[in-house]
């Protein structure tokens, strides 16, 4: 079954392109890696595929729900971890998830349970009540992972989720994503960190001013590259590899 | 419990009532942890967010005595005095909550919150609408219940007609929180949220303190004028129509079609605005933000600044400066507004105060005291928009060590000195010596107190204010101006009440006046120094060794 279904995908911010044209198709069940440098429109794909943007031209279609014209019925079927996602503050972790859970019209009692379990897998059920404001980033970051699972979506977006986390919680966190995909949930899993990606993800997309440069299995694209890593095949793909790194002296315009 | 409280209303707009019952309830927290959290912040010195609150509701419950003394008058013309009541609730509700509509409605980032979650724009307006009413219905309760109580223990009730001002007060206040809630949330639509914050940023302070004095004024001179032709012809304006409820008891035709006319107005007014203005969009938050066309203009600003702001430190905060006069249209607008609204004073209200003016000291009298409110209006106006902050991000000059403490309080007054109030003053007495015929000697012993307060109210912003050296007025510490609003409106002009009286009076009375002004602000900077000395300014603590 066809998870998400990008159809010519196009948002243009005046004369820029951001994304264009772009067509894709995930099946469930698979953890696909994001990949792009600077600018590419991974974002901004993110943010029309979670119906934050509106797109110019094309559609996508979230477990066949289309973002166009089932906002509300779109939005009740993923989770999303945005890069920047801002927490509220002034709630604590417990308030703040008894406000996603009551939107995402779950039962208040298994909403609880539900975030307790969870913040406990994150080692953060000591800090339940505190407010969200004395959180470090990695906390919130937490936090924000366990909104994302709490309706238990069948879609996953996240936006560099390994941000801030400690090593153990990004293992913890991996594993997890692994087994939720094995239960048949699709992950679209964008990062600048490519090992973490070659690590986790099976599958990749890669954009590059917009559109789509490759789509494949992680290991079909190095057996293309004779082996080589991500990141030689990443800067070769996106014409960055012949760019040679300035010295610091010429940086600082005091070359000797 | 909550869900049930919001059956009728949720249903009325369409939506879920356990939904817009939770979300109302998250964002009530929100608030009400963010006003803890800036409590914290300073140290948990100061009033607590909570004492605030109360002070203000028995600072309305006691102002609402007043109404009800006024109130003595319901018998005769019930329904013109609950006019004259609920203009004057009108003014007090909207002075009340719209440091709390703004930010809410404009200013709040709940996009970034929760914009992927599944919440309509109809359910998020409606939760929203919710915590301003809260507020706006407490405050009614209060300004309502008391002077009842006081009508019933002096022994003259009109009851009956009371009993009907308070339904007619409360549904008043319930139309009044939704116009307002949705005239912004329309004004978002329209102009977009980042324009319209911009234009109610701009325009916030003037509306809230001239616009409303003279809506009031002139719907109370024209309500007395239709009354005495009509008592129909006064039933055109809608605020008579909550009016109306006073004066049930009498049952007459205009009276009875007016409260219904209330009741009709009230619901759809909240039904259409909600439906209409509920539906999905403002998506623009998630666009880039595009460059802005008002460098130009701000470089003129911050050139100027550049005249009085010299040295490293002068330089460091010329481009702070640059960048907050782009990002915060409340300061912009202030900057741009107050020169305006300081010439509109002189040409009308101060052009029998300007001149011809009384011969000797009773001419800079005269002057002394309408100047002095205004400067202290500026201090407080400008002032809190430039230091007071929740964005810790904008103290990085001090949290950097680049300035120190001290030193940055000290330059911001210059720069607000400068910017504004320096120069329109400096004109402004020379005014008082061309047109004024005041004399060289005593156009400056008329400006002086109003420098003085200028100073005062600037000092007093610094110390009480959580200090950065710019900020987002507008962003989510709206809550905490309610007592800083009063100060503004109500406290400070009643303090400048003696300078008034006793300015012209005796030869030495300006001595006495700039004397005790003189100690006031030598006690505010001491008062300040002691802050920094002990809290730390800018979110940076005290150096302890």
């Amino acid at each position: 079954m066809t998870m998400l279904e990008l159809s010519s995908l196009t948002r243009r911010f005046g004369d820029l392109v951001a994304v264009d044209h772009l067509d894709l198709s995930l099946p469930a069940g698979c953890l696909v890696g994001l990949l792009g440098a600077n600018g590419a429109g991974k974002t901004t794909t993110l943010n029309m595929l979670t119906t934050l943007l509106e797109p110019t031209e094309g559609t996508a279609k979230v477990a066949g729900h289309d973002i166009r014209d089932d906002i509300m019925g779109v939005r009740r079927l993923f989770g999303y971890v945005p890069e920047h996602g801002a927490v509220y503050e002034g709630l604590s972790a417990r308030e703040y998830l008894e406000l996603a859970a009551v939107l995402h019209d779950l039962d208040p009692e298994v909403g609880r349970r539900r975030a307790e379990r969870l913040l406990n897998h994150f080692d953060l059920s000591g800090v339940l009540d505190d407010r969200l404001a004395s959180f470090s980033k990695g906390m919130r970051r937490k936090v924000l992972v366990t909104a994302a699972l709490l309706h238990d979506p069948p879609v996953l977006f996240l936006d560099e989720p390994m941000d801030g986390l400690d090593v153990a919680s990004q293992r913890r966190l991996a594993e997890l994503l692994l087994e939720l995909v094995a239960q048949g949930k699709t992950v679209l899993y964008s990062s600048h960190v490519l090992q973490q990606v070659e690590e986790i993800c099976q599958h990749l997309v890669l954009i590059h001013e917009g559109r789509l440069l490759w789509q494949g299995a992680v290991a079909e694209l190095r057996a293309d590259h004779d082996g080589a890593s991500l990141t030689d095949i990443f800067l070769s793909m996106t014409h960055q590899d012949g760019e040679a790194p300035s010295s610091w002296s010429d940086l600082l315009g005091e070359g000797v | 419990m909550r869900a049930r409280l919001w059956s009728w209303p949720a249903r009325l707009a369409g939506v879920d009532p356990c939904r817009v019952a939770g979300l109302a309830d998250g964002l009530q927290r929100e608030a009400r942890g963010q006003l803890v959290l800036r409590h914290e912040q300073e140290g948990k010195r100061g009033m607590s967010p909570n004492t605030g609150r109360i002070l203000l509701l028995i600072f309305l419950a006691l102002g609402s005595v007043g109404l009800g003394v006024a109130a003595g008058a319901l018998a005769a013309r019930p329904w013109i005095m609950t006019s004259l009541l609920i203009f004057a609730q009108g003014g007090a509700v909207f002075f009340y909550s719209a440091s709390e509509v703004m930010p809410l409605v404009l200013g709040a980032e709940d996009h970034r919150h929760m914009g992927w979650w599944p919440v309509s724009e109809r359910e998020l307006l409606l939760a929203r609408l919710g915590v301003v009413m809260q507020s706006v219905l407490e405050a009614t309760a209060v300004m309502t219940t008391i002077p009842l109580i006081v009508l019933a223990v002096t022994g003259n009730p009109p009851v009956v007609p009371m009993i009907g001002a308070m339904v007619g007060l409360l549904l008043h206040a319930v139309t009044l929180s939704t116009v307002m809630v949705l005239l912004t949330q329309g004004l978002g639509r329209l102009l977009g949220r980042r324009n319209a914050r911009r234009l109610v940023e701009v325009m916030g302070t003037i509306v809230v303190v001239i616009l409303i004095q003279v809506l009031m004024r002139s719907i109370e001179a024209a309500s007395e004028h239709l009354e005495s032709l009509s008592p129909w012809l006064f039933m055109l304006i809608p605020t008579a129509w909550y009016g109306a409820w006073g004066g049930l008891a009498q049952a007459s035709s205009p009276v009875l079609i007016g409260a219904a006319a209330s009741l009709v107005a009230t619901t759809i007014l909240y039904v259409i605005g909600i439906r209409v203005l509920g539906r999905v969009g403002a998506e623009e938050d998630a666009r880039p933000v595009a460059r802005r066309s008002t460098d130009r203009w701000t470089g003129w600003l911050a050139s100027w600044a550049g005249l009085f702001l010299r040295g490293r430190d002068g330089r460091a905060l010329r481009l702070l400066l640059i960048a907050h006069l782009r990002e915060d249209w409340r300061f912009t607008g202030s900057l741009l507004f107050m020169p305006v609204m300081l010439l509109l004073y002189l040409l009308i209200i101060g052009r029998s105060d300007i001149g011809p003016l009384e011969p000797g000291l009773a001419g800079a009298a005269q002057v002394a005291t309408g100047l002095g409110l205004w400067m202290s209006f500026l201090a407080l106006s400008l002032g809190a928009s430039t230091t007071c902050s929740v964005e810790a991000e904008a103290s990085w000059l001090v949290r950097g060590g680049v300035i120190s403490g001290p030193r940055m309080l000290s330059l911001q007054r210059r720069l607000i000195r400068c910017l504004l109030p320096g120069p329109l003053l400096f004109l402004f007495t020379l005014g008082l010596v061309i047109w004024g015929g005041l004399s060289p000697w005593l156009a400056p012993l008329a400006a002086a107190p109003a420098w003085m307060a200028f100073e005062i109210c600037l000092t007093f912003v610094q110390s009480t204010l959580p200090a950065a050296p710019f900020s987002r007025f507008w962003r989510r510490d709206g809550h905490g101006f309610r007592v800083y609003n009063l100060i503004l409106v109500v406290i400070w002009p009643l303090a400048m009440l003696p300078v008034i009286l006793v300015y012209g009076l005796f030869w030495w009375a300006p001595m006495v006046v700039l004397a005790g002004q003189g100690l006031v602000l030598w006690g505010m900077r001491a008062l300040l120094s002691h802050r920094v000395r002990t809290v730390g300014v800018f979110g940076v603590a005290p150096r302890t060794e």
